[in-house]
């Protein structure tokens, strides 16, 4: 018998590579390469921002019969006539102003699934076995690709939402273009879409690690976003509670929280909206991050 | 070096892994063997910090895996020879590990050269044959140069050039003082690359030992005997009461020292056309070692020969070795 009996030593280097150590930078920066050398993500990027900024243009075709209407109906109160229902001037001037989030319902549910795809095609793959070996500490394994996701998917919304103006101004009214113009309201806009898209990418990566499949991970994330929303909105007749709670869902949230023109005393304000939806997209990413750090990678 | 104590390893009330205990010192090549299901993969992923252990302990150079600040240099691991996305290049795979620990680009390259992988680095892994999935992951393992190895199956799907370029690799690296260890299934393979072997059975420790001191196990006092008045021969042997077996036509299996057999041949004047010492190969030990500790077993196939020992012959049985 040859086993040697040896007692716990100081770990042993590489000859070579003494100097080298595995860093969190490092980590992030492995998560990076691995984001975009694949082309999956790419074309699931340029689908987001052309959907995002396709519905954007639409939408542009909308508010000009919009802003005829508004029109219509503000010169028959001047001659006298009674007001009726629908969105005033400044009203239409709000949607043109905040036109970057028209596609935002859309693009957040792909980045969402570029979340999920992201981890749960490492677990289709067995790469999660790579890159568990490389970087063993769970957590930082977790935060690198969080951030890294949250990168792509706030800089697709930012992009999309500022391209959809950008679009949208080709289309609109030249009366409304003129009255509207990039103000902190407009820019505001834009960084709340870029939030929103990152938002929904932690619940991704959360139901994608959660779950360690594609599928159930993109199922998860449409059942919280739209079958919920839809579900509470058919029953809320029957209850109040379910009324107030209506507007807390999360894709309720993402539309207060993204839209222009929100009063500082309305019932849920952009930032009131932001939280709550934050809330709505953590608990994915922690529930992820326990079944990451806390039970075995098979 | 790597070293393994009393690890047990629980899925519900199933032991994958029942508390094993084992070292692979720097510079030595340490066979992992043991049939399917036996816990050898469970315990390299122990090792590597997949998998938290039920009790026990896996340490690399005296560290759990996931406390070590540079693992890719420490432990260089082939798990999964498909473990990687298919999706992205296999250049790209190893460049987005070698960052991690600050390792330079052209690092990557190296070891794509070294693995004769250069003219494929750019492809896409879902492209790659099951060999060249083979040569990516020991690219990646070799990515950090690392102190230790830990190789599972390494050689599957390999082309003879690759198998042998496997078996080199693993001994110059124990020559430069690394720790490998190498799981596989082909005994031939393994007989000449391990300086030790570790042999497990559903989940326990079968063997522990050198090669040299594993081949020993088996009984190799069995000699070879041809001669063309083997029955005459045969009942020699049996007035003499030693245990043989009738081999093909022309052969007997003579349980007895060589010089001894010789001797009878030429006290009996029959001649003794060759006469060769039974040396049990790997294989051989490793197979009667592991008999009952398979989870899989293999069924015969109906009219199937029982190889090399004839039947049907009057002094040929397994009474004559009672004697």
């Amino acid at each position: 018998m040859t086993t040697a009996t040896l007692s716990a030593g100081t770990p042993q280097v590489s000859a070579h590579f003494p100097s080298h150590k595995l860093t969190f930078l490092g980590a992030v920066r492995g998560e990076a390469i691995k984001f975009r050398t694949l082309a999956t993500n790419w074309i699931m990027l340029a689908v987001t921002l052309l959907i995002m900024v396709g519905m954007g243009a639409m939408f542009a075709v909308v508010i000009n019969q919009m802003y005829e209407s508004a029109l219509a109906a503000q010169e028959a109160v001047a001659t006298g006539a009674a007001p009726v229902a629908g969105p005033t001037v400044d009203n239409v001037y709000n949607y043109a102003r905040g036109i970057g989030d028209s596609g935002m319902m859309f693009g957040s549910m792909l980045v969402a699934s570029i979340a999920v795809v992201f981890i749960g095609s490492e677990y289709a793959s067995r790469q999660i076995n790579t890159t568990l070996t490389t970087v063993p500490r769970r957590t930082a394994t977790y935060l690198a690709k969080l951030l890294v996701v949250s990168f792509w998917t706030f800089f697709i919304g930012f992009i999309s939402a500022a391209l959809s103006y950008g679009v949208a101004q080709l289309l609109l009214d030249s009366r409304i273009t003129e009255a509207v113009t990039v103000n902190g309201d407009v820019v505001s806009n834009w960084v709340a879409v870029g939030l929103y898209c990152m938002l929904m990418s932690w619940m991704g990566l959360g139901f994608g690690t959660l779950l360690r499949n594609n599928a159930g991970g993109i199922v998860l994330v449409v059942v919280v976003m739209f079958i919920l929303s839809i579900a509470m909105n058919m029953v809320a007749g029957a209850s109040e509670m379910i009324q107030d709670f209506v507007p807390y869902l999360p894709m309720a949230l993402g539309q207060t929280f993204t839209t222009v023109g929100v009063a500082d005393d309305a019932a849920i304000t952009n930032l009131e909206a932001g939280l709550w939806l934050s809330v709505w997209c953590l608990i994915p990413a922690l529930l992820g991050w326990a079944r990451l750090a806390l039970t075995d990678s098979k | 070096m790597l070293e393994v104590r009393n690890l047990t390893k629980q899925y519900g009330n199933q032991a994958a892994v029942d508390g094993i205990s084992f070292t692979v010192p720097d510079g030595r090549v340490t066979g992992f063997l043991g049939p399917n299901g036996a816990g050898k993969s469970t315990t390299m992923r122990l090792l590597l910090g997949l998998e938290k252990p039920t009790s026990g302990t896996a340490l690399i150079d005296g560290k759990n895996y996931r406390s070590l600040p540079s693992p890719l240099t420490s432990v260089g691991a082939l798990l999964d020879a498909k473990a990687m996305h298919p999706g992205r290049s296999g250049r790209a795979h190893l460049r987005s590990l070698a960052v991690t620990h600050g390792l330079p680009a052209s690092r990557a390259d190296e070891v794509i050269e070294m693995t004769g992988l250069t003219n494929v680095a750019s492809k896409k892994v879902r492209g790659f044959s099951l060999g060249m999935g083979q040569r990516l992951g020991i690219a990646a393992a070799l990515l950090g140069n690392p102190q230790n190895v830990i190789l599972d199956e390494p050689v599957n799907g390999l082309d003879p050039e690759g198998v042998i370029w496997v078996r080199n690799l693993a001994r110059h690296l124990a020559s430069q003082g690394t720790s490998v260890l190498i799981s596989s299934h082909l005994m031939s393979e393994m007989s000449q690359t391990a300086d030790d072997l570790v042999v497990i059975g559903r989940g326990r420790i079968l063997a522990n030992s050198s090669m040299q001191d594993f081949l020993a196990l088996a009984n190799n006092d069995r000699v070879l005997v041809r001669t063309d008045e083997r029955d005459d021969f045969a009942r020699r042997l049996k007035e003499r009461s030693v245990a043989f077996d009738a081999v093909e036509t022309d052969g007997l299996l003579v349980q007895a020292p060589t010089r001894d057999i010789a001797r009878l041949g030429v006290d009996a004047g029959v001649l003794l056309h060759e006469i060769i010492p039974q040396v049990a190969t790997l294989e051989e030990v490793y197979m009667n070692m592991t008999r009952d500790e398979v989870e899989y077993q293999s069924g015969e196939f109906a009219g199937q020969p029982t190889p090399e020992i004839a039947t049907g012959t009057p002094w040929g049985t397994t009474a004559d070795k009672e004697n």
